[in-house]
Order: C-alpha cells, then sequence, then structure tokens
C-alpha cells in the first residue's frame, strides 16, 4: 500500500498516458489525421527559415514538425499523449513549489483534463498544447532558483523568450476555452479523410451508422459508385436530393463542403472543379497549406497537362516525409507501370468540348465527359442517379444506355416511367430487360411502401407527396 | 536527460540536411535558356538602377558548385552557391553609379560532374522605377477569401508593409488599390462586407465613402483617381465566376450586368449618365487618360451567359470627360474594336506622360487570368496605332499592369510558368514604345516563387509609400461611413 502511494505520480503518468493516447487512437482516430492534410512541413532549410519567422516561430515549428507525424495511425496519438502528459507533469511539479503531494496531483490532473477535453470538441491544436506546455515549461524553469530577485529576473527574461519563440498564450485560432468530445464529428471527418485516400470499404463501413447528413451521404454514394455500385446501394442510406450526390462549390457552403465537393469531380475527370475546391481548401486551412490539398492539386495538374503547375506541387511535395516517394514517383520522367497507367485513365476521361458553368449544372458536365468517354462508368452511374433524385424520368430514359438489362434502382425508375406512359407490358419490359417478378414486387409495394423503404418507389413517392404539400 | 535531448536534435539536423540535399529535384518551370538555367530568369534583362538585389538559384537536375562573377566598371562581385543571394548594401554599393552601363556575369558549374559556363548582361536604365508596388495576396480561387491582405512592397529592398489585413478587419475581404497618378499620397482601395467601404487616402487623410446610390447596379468596382484629385471614374459589376470543363481553361468571371459612374468625392455624389450605364451593353474597366480630359472604358454587347461566354468581346472606347461636372461625354470613340478583331479587350491603362495606353487583349470574355493567349497590346496616343507586345507575352496570361511616374517603367501581373499564381513582372518601354524583356519581382530568397501559393493580384506602382498601416485600415473599419447620394 505504501510503495503505491509512493509511486503515484508515475502510474497517474501512465494512466493519463494511456488514457490520452487510447482516445486519440480508438474513440477519434481521424482528428489528429485531418490535421496533418492542413499541414505541410518540408524538410528544406530555406523553407524553415522563411516559413518559421517572427513571434512564435518555434511553437509553429515544432508543431507542424510533429503534425506530419499524424499521417500515422499509432504515432500520431502517441505524441499527443505525451504533450498533454507532459502538462500534467510540469503542472504538478509546479505547483509542488508551492502546496503539497496531494493538491498539487488534483491541480495537474485538472489541468490536464482541461488541455486533453478543449482539444477534443475541435480539430485537434497541436501548436495550442505546445504553447502551453512551453510556458509551464519555462515557468518551472523560473522558479528553480533560490534566491527571489534570480527567480524574478529569470521569470521576465523567460517569458520574452516565450513570447519570442511561443507567441502569444492568447490567440484567436486557439478555439474556445472549452471542449466536450463529439463522436458523429469524428465520423464526418473520418469519411472525408478515408474519401481522401480512396479507402472505399473504410468509407462504407464508415458509412453503417447513417448520420444523416448531405455530407455523410455524398461519400457513401462516392464509394458505392466507386466500387460500381451506386445504383444498387443508393437508397439504404438517407439522400438529399442530388445535393447527396454534388456539392455545389460556392461562397455560400463551408469550407469542409466545398473542401470535399471536388472529390466527385476529380473521380469523374472534371479537373477544374477538382482543382478549384482544393484551392478553396488550402485558403480555408488554418495554415493556407496542406499535403492532401497540395497532392490534388498536382494530381489535377498532371492529368490536366498542366505539367509547370504540377512540378511546383510535387516540388514541394517532395521535399516532405510522407509525400516524398509519391512525388517524386510522379514526376515526368519518373512517372513507370501503374502510375502512368492511372495516370493515363484518368486522362481519358477529361471533357472534349467546353463551355462554362457555374456548377449547377451536373447534367451537362456529365453529358460532357460521357461523349469524350462513353465508357466512363463512374459518370454514367452518377448521370443516372443525378436524374432520379431530381425525379427526371424522361431524361433518365434517354440517359439509360440501350441494351442493357436494368438492375436495381434503375429497375424500379423505369417501372414507374412505364406505368406513367401506360405501357407496361411486354415488350417494353423486355426492351429493358426487366423481369415480370419486378413488376410483381412494384404491386407489393403499393400495398404496403413501408416495407420497401430502400426502393426508388418510396423515394419517388414521398417526394412527389411533399411536392404536393 | 541532456544527452538524450541533444541526440533528438542531432537527429531533426540530420533529417533536415538530409531534406535538403533533394534540392536538385526542384526544376524551374519558367527558368532561363541557355547552358545554366537560373530561376527567376534575370539573363539580358534590363533592370533600374533602384531595383532591389536580383537573387536568383541554378534551377537544373545535377547542378553543383556554382560561382558567379558580376561585373561592373571593373568592379567584380564573385558569389559562391546555387543560391546567388546579395547583401542589399553590397548590391546598392555595385549598383551606385550604374545607370546606363551594362553588368557582365560570368557564371560556372559543375552539371552532372561536367564543369559548364555560362555569361549574360543586365543592361541597368538610367530610368528609375517607382519605388513602391501595392498588391493583394490572395490564393486563385477567384470564389471565397479567407484571410487576405493588401501589401506594399519597397521594391529597392525587400521591405513589406501590410496595408489592411484581416486580422484587423473581421476577415472581410478587401481589393483593388490603385494609386491617383502613382501618388503615394493619393489612392483608393475597397474593404468589402457589412462595415466596408472604400478607403480614399487624399493627402494623407483617409475616408471611408459608401461609393453606391439609388440606381446603381452595386458598389463600385474597378476604377481609377482623376488627377484633380476631386473624382474617380468606376464600373459597377454584378460578378459571377463559372468553371471551364475543358481541362487547362480553369475559371471564367464574368459580368451579368455592368455599367459606369463617376464619383464626386467633393460633394459626395455620384454621377451617373445614361450613355454609359446602357442596359444592352456592358461597360467596365474605366481609367483616365493623363490630363484627365477623357475617360478609357471596354464595352460589349449584352450575350446570355455564361452560355454564350465565347461571344463576348469587348471594345476599347473613348469618351471626353468634364472636370467641372465629372460627366463623361457622350461623343464617344472606338480606340479598338473587339468584334473586329474577334478579340476582347480588358484592363486598359494610360501613360502619364499621356503618350502611351496599355491595355490586354485576350480571345473573348472581361477575365483574361487563366486565358493564356491574352497580350499587352500598346497603343500610340499620338498616332492612334495599336500593336500587340509579342516580344514581352509569356506562355500563360499577362495582364493588370501599372505604369511608373515616367512613364518609361510598367508592371504586370503574368501567370507565365506554372499558370496558376500571378507574379508582377517589370519591362522598359523606351520612347519608340519598345519594351524591354520582363524580369519579376526579386525577393530577398531565390527561392520564394518555388514555395509561394499566392497570386500577386493587381500590382499597382506608386512613387512613394502610402504611409497607410493595418491600424489605420482597423479605425477606417471601424468608422462611420460617408454616404454619396444619385447627382441629378
Amino acid at each position: 500500500m505504501k510503495d503505491w502511494k509512493r509511486h503515484i505520480g508515475p502510474i497517474a503518468s501512465v494512466l493519463a498516458f494511456l488514457a490520452a493516447y487510447g482516445f486519440f487512437q480508438f474513440a477519434y482516430p481521424y482528428h489528429l489525421m485531418r490535421r496533418e492534410q492542413m499541414t505541410l512541413f518540408l524538410f528544406d532549410g530555406d523553407y524553415i527559415r522563411q516559413t518559421y519567422r517572427g513571434s512564435g516561430w518555434l511553437a509553429r515549428f515544432v508543431c507542424d514538425f510533429l503534425d506530419q507525424f499524424f499521417h500515422l495511425p499509432v504515432v500520431g496519438p502517441l505524441v499527443v499523449a505525451l504533450l498533454l502528459t507532459a502538462i500534467g507533469v510540469v503542472t504538478y511539479r509546479i505547483i509542488r513549489h508551492f502546496l503539497g503531494k496531494w493538491p498539487s496531483f488534483a491541480v495537474a490532473a485538472l489541468v490536464f483534463a482541461w488541455s486533453f477535453l478543449r482539444e477534443t470538441e475541435n480539430l485537434y491544436s497541436t501548436r495550442y498544447t505546445l504553447v502551453v506546455l512551453g510556458y509551464l515549461a519555462l515557468l518551472l524553469l523560473a522558479l528553480q532558483p533560490r534566491q527571489g530577485w534570480l527567480k524574478v529576473a529569470s521569470l521576465a527574461v523567460l517569458a520574452g523568450f516565450g513570447v519570442w519563440s511561443l507567441g502569444s498564450p492568447v490567440h484567436q485560432y486557439y478555439g474556445k476555452p472549452w471542449g466536450y468530445p463529439i463522436l458523429s464529428y469524428d465520423q464526418v471527418i473520418g469519411l472525408d479523410t478515408e474519401v481522401a485516400r480512396e479507402n472505399w470499404d473504410k468509407v462504407i463501413k464508415l458509412s453503417e451508422k447513417d448520420l444523416y447528413m448531405t455530407e455523410a451521404s455524398y461519400c457513401y454514394n462516392l464509394a458505392h459508385a466507386m466500387k460500381g455500385n451506386l445504383g444498387k446501394a443508393l437508397f439504404n442510406h438517407s439522400q438529399k436530393q442530388a445535393s447527396s450526390l454534388f456539392i455545389q462549390i460556392s461562397n455560400e457552403k463551408s469550407a469542409f463542403s466545398d473542401c470535399l465537393g471536388g472529390e466527385v469531380w476529380f473521380h469523374l475527370g472534371d479537373m477544374t472543379i477538382a482543382e478549384q475546391s482544393a484551392i478553396i481548401a488550402l485558403q480555408a486551412s488554418p495554415k493556407h497549406t496542406g499535403a492532401r490539398y497540395i497532392k490534388r492539386l498536382a494530381q489535377a495538374s498532371l492529368i490536366s497537362g498542366e505539367k509547370a503547375s504540377a512540378q511546383k506541387y510535387l516540388n514541394l511535395l517532395s521535399k516532405t516525409m510522407f509525400y516524398g516517394k509519391w512525388a517524386r514517383r510522379m514526376m515526368t520522367g519518373n512517372q513507370e507501370g501503374t502510375v502512368a497507367k492511372r495516370l493515363e485513365s484518368y486522362r481519358s476521361r477529361l471533357a472534349h468540348t467546353d463551355f462554362v458553368h457555374r456548377s449547377n449544372l451536373p447534367r451537362s458536365v456529365l453529358l460532357g465527359l460521357l461523349e469524350a468517354d462513353s465508357t466512363n462508368a463512374l459518370a454514367r452511374q452518377y448521370l443516372l442517379c443525378y436524374d432520379l433524385m431530381r425525379l427526371d424520368l424522361e431524361h433518365f430514359v434517354e440517359d439509360y444506355p440501350e441494351g442493357i438489362p436494368a438492375k436495381s434502382v434503375y429497375q424500379e425508375a423505369l417501372l414507374i416511367w412505364l406505368s406513367l406512359q401506360d405501357v407496361l407490358d411486354e415488350p417494353h419490359l423486355a426492351r429493358y430487360g426487366i423481369e415480370s417478378s419486378a413488376v410483381d414486387r412494384m404491386g407489393r409495394f403499393f400495398r404496403n411502401p413501408s416495407a420497401f423503404r430502400d426502393s426508388y418507389w418510396y423515394y419517388y413517392l414521398n417526394a412527389m407527396e411533399e411536392d404536393k404539400r | 536527460m541532456m544527452k538524450r535531448f541533444f541526440g533528438y536534435l542531432t537527429l531533426l539536423a540530420l533529417c533536415l540536411a538530409t531534406g535538403c540535399s533533394k534540392r536538385d529535384l526542384a526544376d524551374a518551370s519558367d527558368g532561363s535558356e541557355g547552358p545554366l538555367v537560373i530561376y527567376p530568369d534575370y539573363k539580358e534583362v534590363t533592370i533600374p538602377a533602384n531595383i532591389a538585389p536580383l537573387n536568383f538559384r541554378y534551377a537544373m537536375k545535377g547542378v553543383r558548385k556554382a560561382s558567379t562573377t558580376f561585373t561592373l566598371d571593373g568592379k567584380s562581385v564573385k558569389i559562391k552557391g546555387l543560391e546567388v543571394e546579395w547583401r542589399l548594401r553590397k548590391w546598392k554599393e555595385f549598383l551606385s553609379d550604374a545607370a546606363g552601363k551594362t553588368i557582365r556575369v560570368e557564371a560556372e558549374a559543375l552539371v552532372d560532374g561536367k564543369k559548364v559556363t555560362d555569361s549574360w548582361s543586365i543592361q541597368v536604365s538610367g530610368d528609375a522605377i517607382d519605388g513602391y508596388l501595392t498588391y493583394r495576396l490572395i490564393e486563385p480561387s477567384y470564389q471565397m477569401w479567407n484571410e487576405v491582405s493588401i501589401e506594399e512592397r519597397c521594391i529597392e529592398d525587400f521591405r513589406e508593409t501590410t496595408i489592411c489585413d484581416h486580422q484587423h478587419t473581421e476577415n472581410a475581404c478587401m481589393n483593388c488599390h490603385v494609386h491617383g497618378q502613382q501618388r503615394g499620397d493619393y489612392s483608393l482601395y475597397y474593404i468589402r462586407g457589412p462595415h466596408g467601404g472604400a478607403i480614399l487616402n487624399k493627402d494623407g487623410a483617409l475616408r471611408k465613402l459608401t461609393l453606391n446610390a439609388e440606381g446603381m447596379l452595386s458598389g463600385t468596382v474597378y476604377g481609377e483617381l482623376h488627377p484633380s484629385g476631386r473624382f474617380g471614374v468606376f464600373s459597377t459589376n454584378i460578378i459571377l465566376p463559372g468553371f471551364h470543363t475543358m481541362a487547362g481553361n480553369r475559371m471564367e468571371v464574368f459580368d451579368s450586368a455592368s455599367d459606369l459612374t463617376v464619383a464626386d468625392f467633393d460633394n459626395n455624389v455620384m454621377v451617373n449618365v445614361p450613355h454609359v450605364a446602357r442596359a444592352d451593353a456592358w461597360e467596365t474597366f474605366p481609367c483616365f487618360s493623363a490630363d484627365g480630359s477623357a475617360v478609357f472604358y471596354c464595352v460589349a454587347d449584352t450575350v446570355s451567359l455564361p452560355r454564350q461566354i465565347q461571344e463576348v468581346r469587348y471594345s476599347l472606347m473613348r469618351a471626353p470627360f468634364d472636370a467641372s461636372d465629372g460627366r463623361i461625354g457622350e461623343q464617344v470613340d472606338t480606340v479598338w474594336s473587339g468584334p473586329a478583331h474577334h478579340a476582347s479587350a480588358c484592363h486598359p491603362k494610360a501613360s502619364p506622360d499621356g503618350r502611351w495606353l496599355l491595355f490586354t487583349v485576350s480571345d473573348y470574355g472581361t477575365f483574361p487570368l487563366f486565358h493564356t493567349e491574352s497580350t499587352l497590346n500598346l497603343v500610340d496616343l499620338q498616332t492612334g496605332e495599336v500593336r500587340p507586345l509579342n516580344e514581352i507575352k509569356g506562355d500563360k496570361s499577362d495582364t493588370y499592369h501599372s505604369w511608373s511616374s515616367n512613364s518609361r517603367w510598367f508592371v504586370f501581373a503574368s501567370k507565365r510558368g506554372d499558370g496558376m499564381y500571378g507574379k508582377p513582372y517589370f519591362s522598359h518601354l523606351d520612347e519608340n514604345g519598345v519594351p524591354s524583356k520582363p524580369f519579376v519581382l526579386p525577393q530577398k530568397s531565390s527561392r520564394f516563387y518555388e514555395y509561394n501559393l499566392k497570386s500577386f493580384n493587381i500590382p499597382d506602382l506608386g512613387n512613394a509609400s502610402t504611409g497607410m498601416t493595418v491600424r489605420d485600415a482597423r479605425r477606417m473599419f471601424k468608422s462611420e461611413n460617408e454616404p454619396f447620394k444619385q447627382a441629378f
């Protein structure tokens, strides 16, 4: 028992470390990754000299250096857990100069809990943790001399050093003084992160819990479309009309939506919107940079044939720790095998005809993409689903490729259209490859619509009723 | 403990050193020609004697151990290394008596282990350039803004002062700082948003104006200040952005409506005249002639947008201006016809000596920033002759130009090279209207443009500092706006 009490400090530190690590590793796995995407740290002396100048340079430098490790799933939480635990330990040592063991322990635990929780409502800010830790460490150093005058003198000197190297402890970007974890927030960030990493299975898995959010449905749709499955999976998830398919990029949307809005267009083959979306993301990110967005800009430039801008972005990324290898492989002259093939596949999707639109005409853009490459299956899926979401069955039938038997929601939509045209007969069913069992199923739907919530019929019926209201 | 700390420190230093060794990967997209490629390209350029040091780097794969020798009047300065960066004082001493002379540059380096030599000249002009350049730094999105700033750079050295920024204006958008007659104490810029207005700097005194009155399409947008100090001529525009579907064509920004108006700063009235506010035409980009007796502007017939954007062709017009009442006269002449040339005119700017006028020509539209064909055109206002300055055209867009007060230099924003980020380029114009090879705004770090992810928007030359600071911006942001009324 005595031994336990004597070692309470190290035990509490280990527990605090494990709690912080466990939280960021398992409950909030995407927060740190998102932070990393908005960071760029170049291993280049000149860049470092140019970027980290003025008050707070050391905090910004160390913060960006550490943030790049958030790219890795285990290292990020380890780094953050260490920093948070260090805050608790240093606080304990400071308070011990004035109070007894247990009160000091209590204050340290409170400061640890505060610095831990305040970071969980928004994106984790390494810089603020570093600034808090830095100032606490300087205070601890200032308390070391025994003479009172020396303490005051060192406090003044170290405070000056703190302002110079760490910057102000109060800053508009440090966020709110208090916060609490919002787990659904991490899930949305997770969807966005996995979309960027093209981990479509993970996106689908994360979508299992329906958040009833446009952005979440958008990610779900993209993942299923990339798997060639959008037509089948569309109504297994909540949908907010066409905005679940395309997020319009405009200054009326949040930066998060604008950034995400470019993902679909990149895969469809519209590099203009993909590029603008990435630039808006850079603009909106706290440091006006971000490896993820620069990578996307490099990709868009490479596909568009804009070699000079691609080179600029690749040069930047080549000096990073985690994107350097990728960037070097992408540089002209180094593109081999799968890299060259993938770029070529994206290039084949580019539109051949030009017109100007305000990102509110997805149908025209999709038709342009299909005109350039009629085998662009992603564009076809999006075009058909876009027609369906807008209840535009005329265009849906027009856009439906002939000679392909209709499946899933497409079949359901065709049945509605055939009914509306009053041609629900054998020859027409055969033309679209619709089996008679589907007609029976539609009959059952009309008897009990709520049993068919995952059907286009249910969506159509509800939308029509809402229209009437 | 200390040992461990220093261990980590050594590891970081090693990491940095390893990273730095990758430098030879950084090929410049628009470096110079010749056996040794340098970026920025300062080979065979004409520079003013009062320009900041032309720092550059050797930008090619496999280059090592460079040595560069600058010789002028028997004086030589040798700089070793791949990054040729001058100490300011040394550069100023070197150029102290250089006006009208030629600097000879001899360079040698090892490229893939072989010795390569190169040489070039830099002509130092006897004409000085205005010492200050203002611009807005912004990512090239043209959709939204976040944390933008208007900067004033002393181009004789590397000092950069922020005139207005997001921190002092609640993250408001701001744009279009223009000097009146290139004067530091006469200029105007906008802070947008609910507490915004046009910030007029006249003889150093600042006013915040609401340049909008009943019947106008919008607040004022593009414009210029009259030599008298009493007027400003502006366009009012409903501006919309659009995307091209063809990759590489990127963005188009167009007006769904636009008119011209004149602001009378002495009487706080907007002078609107119907013939430059027609519903069947779009009028935009107005500027005054050097003596203020005329207004140049662009006009196009209306079409359905964005569908017919490729049919939008602006012509360059000239109309008399009456400085007694601020009215734009009805006797309008066509200086350059857009439809006749199957092209579109933008951004006219008259030289301060009254001899020249520069404007941008692109295939269509009113936003040449992503038009690779856009070219600066020069009008000789004495003869009426118009010619494209093909000799200075880059591979990407050249536009948003501004004159130095002696009319011998002009600056323009060019996206040459990376095609994405506008950079200020300077060119000398001789008495016959022949421009010199443009050179980019020198930076303290020769690698600045490599890392820079912002555009230098609307670079504008001034012969003195505006003296405005972010504190002034905050004071003006919080001050009451002066309303303007419609003149009858």
